[in-house]
């Protein structure tokens, strides 16, 4: 199946989930269908010009990862990250090589699509 | 002119006494009647709808189906496109392709699908949903999938 359709049935993949989203806190469900719908439209519409099959194959199993997660632990918000032991924190001091690489491997593959840390 | 009055008068109050007398006598036969057709009329509900119906009254009627005509699909289906904020309604006609007239994407031809799915509360699977690329064909779409009527 070529990957155009596979990228496009998992939008429409996301948009029902959205559709049929139970919260496991009921005051939220509109809350979290409205984000889930929100962060399906940006983050594809910023990942629509990547052209290396690859790296799209990538993002597709990114995709898959958070809606796997997103029905198994009922909530639809990806899981922070830790960073690794003996690394500085980012934000406060200028980061090594090694430090900067150490912080790329921890993240997991559904952070692909967010912003660097590291930068 | 006085006797044609009295006699209006006796003759208003011998028909009131008679009416009075055949109203007690209807009454009567009415309690008893009555009675026998409430014990008949155990399902009061059903027998409101035992009226002869008169032709033009008679519908479709499917169990929970909607059943529509093919201007109220063409309407749902170009107000929930006007609806759509990256469309410019001005330029929204029935035959305007969306992606080359309307210049949107295919993820936003996607949603566009989705709305119509909400709106028209059935599922349209991805093979069909890739090729409705004008109002036009979702219309005709619509129209085969469900049952409508000119």
């Amino acid at each position: 199946m070529s990957v155009r359709k596979e990228v496009l049935g998992l939008y429409r993949k996301i948009f029902r989930l959205s559709r049929n989203w139970q919260s496991a806190d009921s005051s939220q469900t509109a809350a979290e269908k409205q984000y889930i719908k929100d962060e399906a439209r940006v983050l594809f519409r910023k990942n629509q010009n990547i052209t290396d099959e690859n790296e799209i194959r990538e993002h597709i199993k990114e995709a898959n990862i958070r809606i796997e997660m997103a029905l198994h632990y009922k909530t639809p918000y990806p899981r922070h990250v830790n960073i690794p032991q003996n690394v500085l924190a980012p934000l406060t001091s200028k980061l090594k090589k090694a430090q900067k690489r150490k912080i790329k491997e921890s993240i997991p593959l559904y952070w692909k699509s967010y912003e660097d840390v590291t930068k | 002119m006085a006797t044609a009055v009295r006699n209006v008068r006796s003759l208003m109050n011998i028909s009131r006494f008679m009416i009075q007398s055949t109203a007690c006598k209807a009454s009567a036969v009415s309690v008893v009647h009555s009675r026998r057709i409430s014990s008949l009329n155990r399902c009061p509900n059903f027998t409101n709808q035992l009226r002869p119906m008169q032709p033009q009254q008679i519908q479709k009627r499917f169990a929970g189906k909607n059943v529509y005509t093919i201007e109220e699909v063409e309407k749902r289906v170009m107000i929930t496109l006007q609806l759509f904020d990256k469309i410019d309604p001005e330029k929204l006609t029935k035959d305007s392709h969306f992606i080359k007239d309307l210049g949107l994407d295919s993820l936003d031809q996607v949603e566009i699908i989705m709305a119509m799915e909400d709106d028209f509360d059935f599922e349209i699977p991805d093979d069909d949903a890739e090729r409705l690329m004008t109002p036009a064909l979702i219309i005709e779409y619509i129209c085969d999938k469900e049952d409508t009527y000119e």
